[in-house]
């Protein structure tokens, strides 16, 4: 029988005072809890270190099998770091180009070390990655395409992302119109419980005003029967 | 008795060395730390002054100023005012300025920049806070953002000629809510 797990992370800066993205992430552990998952652990502010963040996830992967369901939720801030990169047309020198972090309690999360922690979940495990942040995510979408990174293990589970916007773009804080966690809840309790991932994702986007367009991509093995599901379903 | 220690900040080394240059940016820094005629983002600190109770003039305060162009029009005039106590430190030494180096610059700052970001930090650095307007949405461009900057001076952290090192790193205070922030910084100079 399937099982549910959900990491959900908040933290708050200087930029998000008041605890908001903390609040994010509460309300999305109490969706975990209601939907059944056996454990939802919460990491706001200071516990929500880069350490402890991976080794969640290690552990995370260490107790999936195929066919769970984890959950990864984010809201805090999403920044633009340089990365080595290959300059094109050349003579093996290098540049670098810049690609989203997630702004955790001590530091930032790359997509380099979120790949590989995503790389160590069995295939046939499902996850699910909100992140209410700027920069569309760091899921490690586009990092097998840097050759220097080319060796990473490749990411053999399912991982479907809904992120507040697209890369290089802001998302909206909490109390504006396009803040994603709000917007996405409002859809959950508003009938996106019933709908399928894609489906549920376009109504969370239909919730959004112009300006700010949410994404929705996979990582790793798309898998039709988990887009099929209703979001939150073990 | 335990006897009262006053802590005076020391502010010599930004007198020294006013003049500061970017060259590594990130984030919102790509958009905030920006000369809008081009080249290099270049500004100066001109102290202001108080007369302490012993009739000496001390450094209290830097207004920052620079040549029309090199920085954008929201920092003109910007107050920094010394905060903190704590001197501010990296894990090691930065490779001289290089863009393909910015990874690495990047990386050794990380631990810093998220330090400066936080409400209780109390590392020694000027702070001020910068209006400004963001590109973002119809509301965010007439509705008012105020961002915290914080600035820190990092002695002999580069492996380079002009071993010092001043970053800036802000992020949102008030006004228009947007999940951003930004760093960048660059040498110092006379």
């Amino acid at each position: 029988m399937p099982t549910g797990r959900a990491l959900c992370i908040g933290v708050d800066t200087a930029a998000s005072p008041g605890g908001l993205a903390e609040a994010d992430a509460c309300a999305l552990a109490d969706v975990a809890r209601q939907q059944g998952f056996c454990s939802s652990t919460l990491l706001l502010g200071p516990e929500a270190t880069i350490d402890r963040v991976r080794s969640r996830l290690r552990a995370a992967a260490a107790e999936s099998q195929a066919g769970d369901l984890f959950l990864i939720a984010f809201s805090g801030h999403g920044g633009r770091k340089p990365v080595h990169a290959p300059r094109p047309g050349a003579d093996g020198a290098s540049s670098s180009t810049l690609r989203g972090v997630w702004v955790l309690y001590d530091g930032s999360l790359d997509d380099a070390a979120m790949h590989a922690e995503l790389a160590a979940f069995r295939p046939g495990v499902r996850i699910l990655v909100i992140s209410d942040s700027c920069n569309g995510g760091v899921p490690g979408q586009a990092i097998d395409a840097v050759p220097e990174r080319a060796h990473h293990a490749r990411i053999a589970a399912s991982v479907l992302v809904l992120s507040a916007c697209s890369p290089e773009r802001f998302a909206d804080g909490p109390g504006m119109p396009a803040h994603f966690t709000t917007a996405l809840l409002r859809a959950w309790h508003d009938g996106g419980r019933a709908l399928d991932h894609r489906r549920f994702y376009e109504k969370v986007a239909a919730e959004m005003p112009a300006y700010q367009r949410p994404t929705y991509y996979w990582v790793g093995m798309p898998d039709a029967r988990f887009e099929a599901q209703a979001p939150f379903t073990i | 008795m335990q006897a009262t220690q006053t802590i005076t900040p020391d502010l010599s080394k930004w007198v020294r060395s006013p003049r500061v240059s970017i060259d590594f940016r990130e984030s919102y820094g790509l958009d905030l730390l920006a000369a809008p005629y081009g080249g290099r983002p270049q500004f100066k600190l001109m102290p202001k002054y108080l007369v302490n109770g012993d009739g000496e003039e001390v450094v209290v305060q830097f207004n920052l100023t620079f040549e029309d162009g090199r920085m954008l029009p929201n920092w003109e005039e910007l107050l920094f005012t010394p905060l903190g106590s704590v001197p501010p430190t990296l894990s090691g030494k930065l490779p001289p300025w290089n863009p393909e180096n910015a990874p690495i610059y990047s990386k050794m700052l990380d631990p810093l920049i998220v330090e400066l970001y936080r409400n209780d930090t109390n590392l020694q650095r000027l702070d001020a806070n910068i209006p400004l307007f963001l590109d973002h949405s119809p509301e965010s461009r007439r509705q008012l953002t105020i961002d915290r900057v914080r600035m820190v001076f990092l002695e002999d952290v580069v492996d380079a000629p002009n071993p010092n090192f001043v970053l800036l790193v802000f992020s949102y205070l008030d006004g228009y809510k947007v999940m951003q922030n930004g760093a960048g910084g660059g040498p110092p100079e006379r």
